[in-house]
């Protein structure tokens, strides 16, 4: 139970937690020395989604809005980073954050609706653009290769290229811990309990004086920011992107997801 | 100037098979407040039992419709009593993604048993053109709306002049007063589904010669949410109408701007929601704190 101003802003309420990650972060960190291809590709996959879920927390679960459209995210953040990389030649982690922003300014859009709608139609809004998204990746067919899809290049920093499995897990963990860290202390400051503060009765929050059009189109954009660098990393990993693969079964499971494993983050 | 009316013509033909699922949905929301987002996988699954009753098993087709309505009916009437009776008073979203979860299931399975390629089954509407006054249309166009209007005929006078249509009435009015006056909300609910698993049904049996029987068929299920929206979430003759107009301004896009033709209808979607969320034929609903 929280009662003062400190048990809010610290990270975790029990010592013995931070024991508990420390274990986890080595644990993960010495897995690959198992040497098995096929369980670190899961757990690439894993921390892939591990980075979209902690997006998801942060829309749905601080700030309670709903999105069935973060595929369209995940596809736009793959894209951008893959002709940003493959057709222009920008550095591999440049374009990454690139294509973190471009989804982020696709999620202030779809923020938008979010400051009229709630609940049910918020949905079907999310729901809306992302098919209006997978369409126009499937016509932009200069651009995306349309339906035959895009091969990616390999990641790489400098001349340091991410080809193994075991170095590709390495940077997917990197990152998720990165997220992981900013999510947690976005939760421990005023900024978090703002969105929660909106999550729990928005006419509540905007009589304290919260300006919830701001933050709900700014959690959007940062919810998309995420989901858009998992889908820079989901497409040089694969090295191959369709449209097809950010259909919107897709960000239904991711909800299905984020729903079935509510982590108590 | 005539192939301008022929898209309408085929537009409105179309546009009655999207209101015939954008009903089936509205009807489930206005009754039960559930949104049906498997609305489109439960409409492929009609189309589906009828091949294999008609083509398969060569039964006649008018005791192999009747049979396959009858299993949708079954069918919606046991996603309510066995899945969503058991998510009453639950938050939106785990409703929501159980019907997600309903359709991705259906999907599959309509997957596994009967594949992923377009299945052949012609013939079971007659497609010739039929011309007046030198407009020609596909048959398919108008026997859609044919079955549409009865349809609606049907549906009309049974909520407006049977008993049990009144009881659904009154319950999509207000569920606790018609269960003090004696009706029996569950039985509602279920029968309410099982009307919208026939009219989807029914939706996708007219739309095979036009889209072809294969599993992107609830693709065209998911119309129904623009349609639903145009009209109202809550309204029948909204959804009506929102149908028919979702189907003519496809059809004229895809003659005229063919590049904006799939996302058209969700960009109406859109901006119907940031104008005027509640639809046109809706009522806004008041905000409770």
């Amino acid at each position: 139970m929280k009662k003062t101003y400190e048990d809010y802003t610290k990270i975790f309420d029990r010592r013995i937690k931070w024991y508990w990650i420390w274990a986890l972060i080595i644990g993960l960190c010495l897995l690959p020395l198992s040497g098995n291809n096929y369980f670190l590709s899961l757990l690439t996959n894993g921390a892939l989604f591990a980075i979209v879920g902690l997006s998801l927390i942060l829309l749905m679960g601080f700030c309670g809005q709903i999105s069935l459209g973060h595929a369209a995210f995940f596809a736009v953040g793959a894209y951008t980073s893959c002709i940003f990389v493959s057709k222009l030649g920008f550095p591999f982690l440049v374009s990454m954050i690139l294509g973190g922003v471009m989804a982020s300014l696709v999620g202030l859009i779809v923020g938008l609706p979010s400051l009229r709608l709630k609940d049910l139609y918020l949905a079907i809004a999310t729901l809306a653009l992302a098919f209006i998204v997978e369409d126009v990746l499937v016509k932009w067919q200069r651009l995306t290769g349309g339906t035959f899809g895009m091969a990616v290049p390999e990641a790489s920093v400098g001349r340091f290229l991410f080809n193994t499995e075991a170095r590709y897990y390495y940077l997917v963990l990197v990152i998720l811990i990165l997220f992981t860290i900013v999510t947690k202390n976005i939760q421990r400051s005023g900024y978090g309990r703002t969105l929660m503060a909106i999550r729990e009765s928005e006419i509540a929050a905007q009589a304290m004086g919260i300006n919830i059009h701001y933050y709900k189109v700014a959690i959007f954009g940062l919810s998309a920011f995420y989901t858009g660098v998992a889908g820079s990393l989901f497409g040089h990993y694969t090295g191959f992107i369709l449209p097809d693969t950010f259909n919107f079964l897709l960000s239904i499971i991711f909800s299905l997801r984020f729903l079935l494993v509510e982590l108590p983050l | 100037m005539s192939i301008f009316i022929e898209q309408i013509v085929s537009g409105i033909g179309i546009g009655a098979i999207y209101a015939l699922v954008a009903l089936g949905f509205v009807l489930i929301y206005k009754a039960t407040e559930v949104v049906n987002f498997a609305t489109g996988d439960i409409m492929m699954l009609g189309p589906f039992i009828l091949y294999t009753l008609f083509v398969i098993l060569k039964i006649p087709l008018y005791l192999g419709i009747i049979i396959s309505l009858l299993c949708l009916a079954a069918f919606g009437a046991g996603i309510d009593r066995f899945i969503l009776r058991r998510l009453l008073g639950e938050p939106m979203m785990a409703v929501i993604l159980a019907t997600l979860a309903v359709g991705l299931i259906v999907r599959s399975l309509v997957g596994i048993v009967w594949g992923f390629d377009v299945l052949p089954m012609s013939g079971f509407i007659p497609d010739y053109a039929v011309s007046v006054g030198g407009i020609a249309v596909s048959s398919v166009y108008l026997i859609a709306l044919l079955v549409f209007l009865s349809l609606i005929g049907i549906l009309y006078m049974f909520f407006q002049h049977t008993k049990t249509g009144i009881a659904m009435q009154a319950t999509a009015q207000n569920q606790f007063s018609s269960y003090l006056m004696g009706i029996d909300v569950g039985r509602i609910f279920s029968l309410t589904w099982a009307i919208s698993g026939v009219t989807c049904a029914i939706a996708g049996m007219l739309l095979v010669p036009i889209a072809g029987l294969n599993i992107h068929m609830t693709h065209i299920g998911m119309m129904a949410f623009p349609a639903a929206i145009l009209g109202g979430l809550a309204s029948i003759p909204g959804a009506i109408i929102g149908g028919i107009i979702i189907g003519v301004t496809e059809s004229l896009s895809g003659y005229y701007v063919p590049i904006v033709k799939d996302s058209l209808a969700f960009a109406i979607l859109l901006f119907v929601l940031l104008i005027k969320p509640e639809g046109v034929f809706g009522k806004a609903e008041r905000k409770k704190i």
